[in-house]
């Protein structure tokens, strides 16, 4: 199943003259194909469409699934430069890839596998309240240091479990919500960009550097007012990467950011608060959804897990479509507890 | 005048045998450019002619410039081993008889990064040269040597072939 953003009803639109569309075909489809950027962005496209009349209620989906051989054929056709420029080199897919921007960032950075488990372990911890996470056990440092490897410095618990899942939500205008009695975020601001940094020769950062400024004014917040933060986090270092180009710190500060927070929902930095992809799986198509869908749970107070104390507002940021050597998707949005 | 062949031995028939694979040999149309390059023992990439950017993987329009002539033409094959990996596991069946594997992202001095398999004596961090070698599968890869090659390795087979 691909990502689905499905315009529910339409308003007017006037078509050939002063025509409308009829009330039964108030059907719009819209596919937004960027991978873990895709929540974000569809939340994007579903936002413009209500502001400027085009629809009324948006329902953004995205599922999968998986059947047997299903996760190579995904890979070895991933992208044209996928299969080009890197499925032939061994076909360790993404975890090939991001082993080398991980090896790449630790000898940039002097990022330890220590900094990585940390975050792998608080992703576990927070996962352990949700029911239907696929990892179920806590995760220690010595289990984590000692795990098969999977590519060189990648090993097994840095990597994501492809599994079978959907997730959802609905942009409309907060009137119609509240006379429908849903409960409601509020959008403070949102960013996205596509093939940032072409010329680096690994990627170290994401195109969210260059909008970061543009986010934080929009939204009125500064990274120390919100309460959690939701990351893409295919890769541990792909969360670091993020909290250093999201303004939570300095370039290269990662790996002291990590070890100077618990990261957990009860302590400092709450992050990835539904144990993340890490811990919950990654339900393909659905992977773009999942932080921004329980960033949504935690704001309206309905998380699935255990709750973020106080929460009202929480940065979700979203990253995708990695070519043959780098992710070139970077979106993020910040997102508040309706008044 | 010559040795008789040697009988093979018995396989263990509770042994599994090991079944003749590939790589997986599809490639763009454009690639097979670097399939053509690799027969005829070149180094060559795409090379725009209107702004002579260098370019992989190959692509039908320049990057930089958007123009459509992009010819393959004969590069400096020089660059920077700037990351390593070793493969444990691979999903392609072919690679998963032949773990570990190692690849790595070298950075041409001619402009584009590349991700290549790696001769065992590729180092990280140091100079590599390129070659463009068919694989199993009869389609080009990227293979990263040292720079210098020394006497002794001569005697090596060297390819992936």
């Amino acid at each position: 199943m691909d990502l689905q953003c499905r315009v529910l009803r339409w308003g007017r639109i006037p078509q050939w003259g002063s025509r409308s569309i009829s009330a039964s075909r108030r059907d719009g489809l819209i596919n937004i194909p960027f991978g873990g950027a895709s929540g974000i962005v569809a939340m994007r496209r579903a936002a413009r469409a209500v502001q400027a009349g085009d629809a009324n209620i948006v329902a953004c989906v995205a599922g999968d699934t998986n059947h047997v051989d299903s996760f190579r054929k995904m890979l070895s056709t991933f992208s044209r430069f996928a299969q080009d420029a890197v499925y032939p080199y061994g076909s360790g897919g993404a975890n090939a890839s991001f082993a080398l921007i991980t090896k790449n960032y630790m000898n940039s950075y002097g990022a330890k596998r220590e900094d990585f488990a940390k975050i792998c372990i608080a992703q576990r911890d927070d996962a352990l309240s949700i029911p239907h996470a696929m990892m179920k056990k806590r995760l220690t440092l010595d289990e984590y240091m000692s795990a098969r490897p999977i590519a060189d410095p990648i090993h097994l618990f840095d990597c994501v479990m492809p599994c079978a899942g959907a997730e959802a939500f609905i942009v409309c205008r907060e009137d119609i919500a509240k006379s429908l009695n849903l409960p409601s975020v509020r959008i403070l601001s949102t960013i996205e960009r596509h093939n940032a940094f072409p010329n680096d020769p690994l990627q170290v950062r994401g195109g969210w550097e260059l909008d970061i400024g543009e986010l934080w004014s929009m939204s009125g917040l500064k990274p120390k007012d919100v309460d959690f933060v939701e990351t893409y986090d295919d890769y541990p270092v792909i969360s670091m990467m993020q909290f250093e180009d999201l303004g939570f710190c300095a370039k290269g500060e990662g790996p002291e950011f990590v070890r100077s927070h618990t990261l957990t929902n009860d302590g400092t930095f709450p992050h990835n608060t539904s144990g993340g992809q890490l811990s919950v799986g990654q339900a393909g198509r659905g992977r773009g959804l999942l932080g921004l869908v329980e960033a949504m749970r935690q704001l309206t107070s309905q998380p699935l897990g255990s709750q973020v104390p106080n929460a009202s507002a929480c940065l979700v940021s979203g990253f995708g479509m990695i070519n043959y050597d780098r992710g070139l998707s970077s979106c993020a949005a910040v997102l508040a507890r309706a008044a | 005048m010559t040795e008789p062949l040697a009988r093979p031995k018995r396989k263990d028939p509770l042994k599994r045998t090991r079944l003749p694979l590939r790589p997986q040999d599809v490639r763009s149309r454009t690639a097979h450019g670097l399939t053509a390059a690799a027969a005829e023992g070149r180094f060559a990439l795409q090379v725009c002619l209107d702004c002579n950017t260098v370019i992989y993987p190959p692509r039908d329009a320049c990057p930089s410039c958007l123009s459509a002539r992009l010819p393959f033409r004969d590069v400096a094959r020089g660059g920077t081993l700037i990351a390593e990996t070793t493969l444990r596991t691979s999903t392609e069946p072919y690679f998963r008889e032949r773990t570990p594997w190692r690849v790595g992202t070298v950075k041409l001095d001619a402009g584009p990064v590349v991700v290549a398999h790696l001769h065992g004596d590729a180092v990280e961090g140091e100079r590599v040269r390129l070659e463009l070698k068919l694989d199993k599968s009869g389609s080009a890869v990227a293979m990263a040597l040292p720079e210098r090659t020394p006497r002794t390795w001569l005697m090596i087979r060297i390819c992936v072939r």
